[in-house]
């Protein structure tokens, strides 16, 4: 007996990576499963709203009260089916037009002779880098009409055109928006595989006798079909659980997707009802998530297969070519260099709907206080909560990406030192689960579990550490994902040699996998940073006055109909991101020039 | 003494048993290949003695010190083991010039600096990469990269080398060129080494001895001469040779107080030669290409004669491929040789020269 304690001390302090796996092991169970498992439990259970509307309820009791509430019952339609009917109409819109809009571009850029093409590639993957709802709010400028309440658009003011309320509110603005958004992702995702598809294997069907169109559908479509998967995968996921958008877009004609219901229903202290509404995405999520992986889990390996990545001749586009590339131009001027106009047009106008010269102003800018406008708002630059809001996002960025970054790799390398065993599967696994669960919900769990000193850790409501921490654990995710895959890139014998050598863990932690791994610890850092910036639904909970962040600042100047601050400090947010963009990329490529593949 | 013990050594992954079990003892200073086919469990067996591998079950010595026991309660992890280790990939670290590659294990076994600096100066020369210091791997050829790897593990002085594959990713031309340089090396610093590869000829070439492994088993432990001449069994025959060992199906039969072995296409007298007494079941004989004698087939012998389907001149040496019915038989002469393809030809074996095995075990019968 205390031999074998004695191996397996030996063993564990030889293996670093277990002990790795037992510390996420036991993070992991308290601040991912915990939760959900709290969820599940609010769920079954009366809470303190109920009281009042079931009677004989005790709060804590057991019940099918929600679900019978949420499922079946006088409240189903408007609960429940609408909501759902919404999110899934929004979502696979969204989904159909995104993934034909980013497949085209990446085509175009990575198979045929379109010039400036390092150029349009930078620009045509700004929308991934911005909120999605930054283009909600631009579309308001535009289609705006004065019936709903509010200031009326570009289009009724100048053009005198009545806008429709379809177009100006509700599904089709948010399909639009969201699409526009979400393009971004297929496109990368495509370029990324139509890049590591070997020219030769469509040489070879030519040689063979096939068509274009048939190489087309018979080899390159089946090799790119895995990122295609993850493509609808990601943005049915993100755009079904997506709350921004909905909620400027949506709410003002009660227009609600699951998401926002979710919402309306944690506002109002719901919290049984709307965890039930939140599970009900869980599980989408996760069907969605399985039935990818099993149409494609095992074509996997093509997007990972190796080509040279190079095209000996791109497809000529001939005539088409000046048409090709003036629709380009109209397309990032319509959804990049004009909404980003429109907005700060309308941070200089002192009237939002007046769009004479006579009306500019830099009061919201510059200006001091006055309490006739914008109930005595202080210009953006003067104005201290937006300053601390910007310090905030900035310090929540800057700290979660390090952290994240760093948790990634140690996943992965936990992950892959361990494969092929149950535990890795499982740490690899459990940092995913986060990406399923919608974000309002998980900070209402949080807010509930943390208000109070739980453990040995203090109570943390209203405090920076409870954003941060949120923040970090639902990008888990993506860092462990780029973790994991930045550590199958360094063959396993760099670190075994090593560790042959006598080198100690740290060491070679820090000299060899750090080092091997800078690229994608870099890029990982840019994604969380960038996410952690535009977090919106995550952390509207959870911020107090001193802790509010910029998203939370325009979505309450938004609630106070204040449209010049709100897309004022929208630029802000939009600089800020463009500037860690290039810093981060800046300070990536001068230093990733040795390459990482052995051999 | 042996410097490395195997006690019973196994490793499955999941139910398999890569490594089933095995028993070696390799001896202070020697050349120990481990060779077979891939999936043999050779190189398992290689990193569980590193240390890279931990064992399902069995014990691990080295100059009597457990290195790895359950029921003792030993784990003695990689780092703490001293040995050199060399890949296949080489495993340099890319982002490191060839200095700092040697020179970062060394700090970490808290050597002084000045007696770094003389061990890279000394292994670099003795590799011939003097000049080389500041290159990075990428930098560098296949060749020189392995290079750097041996001047890595030889800076370390440890007295066990462990080699997995460490040739097979070099052009033909330069693993010759570094086989005689690893003889020469082990030679000159007498480090107890065991080298594992699927190389058959690399094996014959470099070791004291040699371990020919199938299926996590130990198939036969002997010096390269005896593994060539005298294959205990029909696997590692078939492995070890090339060409492949001739295998002939047939009968053993008595004629006028004679044997003879025989089948459709040929009668082989066995005439001096202790006959196994397993007359009148089917046996195997074998014999090497080297052993059958080749003369032009004259009228009177014509009806043994046996067809040339293929000639390969190689040089030195040229192979002969004959054919007789469903009997085929590779020939091996020395030089250049007149055979033409479709020649008639008759061949003559000196009956010492055959073993017989056992069609059934695949055991050697003599």
């Amino acid at each position: 007996m205390f031999k074998t304690l004695k191996f397996y001390r030996a063993k564990l302090r030889s293996k670093p990576e277990l002990i790795l796996s037992i510390f996420f092991i036991i993070v992991f169970s308290f601040l991912i499963v915990v939760p959900f498992l709290k969820m599940i439990h609010t769920t079954f259970t009366y809470q303190s709203y109920d009281l009042r509307l079931a009677r004989g309820a005790v709060q804590g009791a057991f019940t099918w009260f929600h679900y019978q509430r949420v499922f079946a019952s006088d409240l189903t339609k408007s609960f429940f089916i609408t909501p759902l009917l919404n999110s899934i109409g929004v979502g696979f819109s969204v989904t159909i037009i995104a993934m034909i809009l980013g497949s085209l571009l990446a085509w175009l850029f990575v198979r045929t002779d379109i010039p400036h093409r390092k150029f349009f590639q930078t620009v045509i993957v700004v929308p991934y880098m911005i909120p999605s709802w930054v283009i909600a709010l631009a579309w308001q400028l535009f289609f705006q009409n004065t019936r709903i309440g509010g200031q009326s658009g570009v289009l009724s003011t100048f053009f005198h055109i009545d806008v429709p309320d379809w177009l100006s509110y509700g599904f089709v603005p948010i399909v639009i928006c969201l699409a526009l958004h979400y393009y971004s992702y297929t496109f990368l995702l495509m370029s990324g595989a139509l890049q590591t598809i070997d020219s030769e294997l469509e040489e070879a069907g030519s040689i063979a006798g096939l068509k274009r169109r048939e190489i087309l559908r018979k080899i390159t479509f089946p090799l790119v079909l895995p990122a295609l998967g993850s493509s609808f995968v990601l943005t049915v996921t993100r755009s079904m659980g997506t709350f921004g958008t909905p909620a400027l877009l949506g709410l003002p004609v009660r227009f609600f997707t699951l998401p926002t219901q979710i919402y309306a229903m944690i506002n109002a202290r719901n919290m049984g009802d709307s965890f039930v509404l939140a599970l009900v995405l869980i599980v989408m999520a996760i069907t969605a998530i399985s039935i990818n992986n099993k149409i494609i889990g095992v074509r996997k390996s093509f997007v990972t297969m190796k080509g040279k990545g190079f095209r000996a001749k791109p497809m000529e586009l001939g005539k088409a070519k000046p048409v090709l590339v003036a629709l380009l131009i109209v397309f990032i001027i319509m959804i990049i260099v004009l909404p980003i106009i429109m907005l700060t047009w309308s941070t200089f106008m002192l009237l939002p709907d007046n769009y004479s010269f006579s009306n500019l102003t830099s009061h919201f800018w510059v200006g001091k206080s006055v309490a006739m406008i914008s109930s005595g708002e202080p210009g953006i630059f003067r104005n201290r909560g937006v300053l601390r809001a910007t310090l905030n996002s900035v310090k929540l960025g800057v700290l979660a990406s390090i952290v994240n970054a760093f948790l990634g790799l140690l996943i992965g390398y936990s992950v892959v030192k361990n494969r092929g065993t149950r535990l890795s599967k499982l740490i690899e696994g459990v940092a995913f689960a986060p990406y399923v669960f919608p974000g309002i919900a998980f900070s209402a769990i949080y807010l509930g579990m943390f208000s109070k000193s739980f453990g040995p850790i203090p109570a943390m409501y209203g405090t920076f550490s409870l954003i941060l921490l949120i923040v970090i654990v639902k990008n888990l995710p993506f860092s462990s994902r780029s973790g994991i895959a930045a550590m199958l890139q360094v063959d396993k014998s760099l670190e075994e040699t090593a560790s042959i050598q006598g080198i100690p863990w740290l060491k070679r932690f820090r000299l060899i996998i750090l080092p091997l791994c800078k690229s994608g610890f870099v890029s990982g850092m840019l994604l969380t940073f960038i996410t952690a910036m535009r977090e919106l639904s995550l952390v509207i909970l959870l911020v107090a006055p001193n802790t509010g962040l910029l998203t939370t600042m325009i979505f309450s100047y938004k609630t106070q109909e204040q449209t010049q601050h709100v897309n004022g400090v929208t630029l802000i947010l939009l600089v800020i991101i463009i500037l860690a963009n290039i810093i981060i990329k800046k300070f990536a490529n001068t230093k990733t020039g040795q390459s990482i593949n052995l051999g | 003494m042996s410097k490395i013990s195997l006690d019973n050594l196994t490793k499955k992954f999941g139910i398999v048993a890569a490594v089933d079990g095995i028993n070696l003892d390799v001896v202070e200073g020697e050349f120990l290949t481990l060779l077979g086919p891939s999936g043999c469990g050779k190189t398992t067996t290689l990193r569980m003695i590193a240390g890279l591998e931990e064992p399902t079950s069995g014990e691990l010595y080295s100059d009597e010190k457990v290195l790895f026991s359950k029921e003792k309660g030993v784990y003695v992890p990689p780092e703490m083991r001293n040995l050199g280790f060399m890949f296949q990939s080489y495993a340099l670290w890319p982002h490191m010039n060839v200095t700092r590659n040697i020179t970062l294990g060394l700090e970490s076994k808290k050597i002084p600096s000045s007696e770094i600096k003389t061990r890279v100066n000394d292994v670099l020369n003795k590799v011939q990469l003097k000049g080389y210091e500041d290159r990075f791997p990428s930098e560098l050829s296949g060749g020189q990269q392995q290079r750097v790897a041996l001047a890595r593990m030889i800076a370390a002085k440890s007295d066990i080398f462990l080699m997995d594959e460490p040739l097979s990713n070099l052009d033909a031309m330069l693993r010759i060129d570094m086989r005689s340089e690893l003889k020469h090396l082990h030679n000159e610093l007498g480090a107890t080494t065991v080298y594992v590869t699927h190389d058959q000829v690399e094996a014959l070439t470099l070791s004291d001895r040699i371990v020919v492994m199938n299926n996590g088993k130990i198939i036969q432990c002997d010096t390269p001469e005896a593994i060539y001449m005298n294959p205990q069994n029909l696997f590692v025959a078939k492995f070890v040779g090339s060409p492949p060992i001739n295998l002939m199906k047939g009968r053993i039969i008595k004629e006028n107080n004679n044997l003879f072995f025989k089948n459709k296409a040929i009668k082989l007298d066995l005439k001096g030669v202790v006959a196994p007494e397993t007359e009148s079941s089917d046996i195997i004989a074998a014999v090497r290409a080297e052993d059958i004698e080749v003369s032009p087939s004259s009228s009177e012998n014509q009806s043994e004669a046996f067809n040339v389907y293929s000639v390969l001149p190689a040089g030195s040496e040229t192979i002969i491929t004959l054919q007789r019915g469903e009997t085929e038989l590779a020939v091996k002469l020395s030089g250049f040789s007149s055979t033409k393809m479709n020649d008639s030809i008759s061949i003559k074996i000196r009956p010492e020269k055959i073993s017989f095995f056992n069609p059934e075990t695949e055991e050697l019968i003599r």
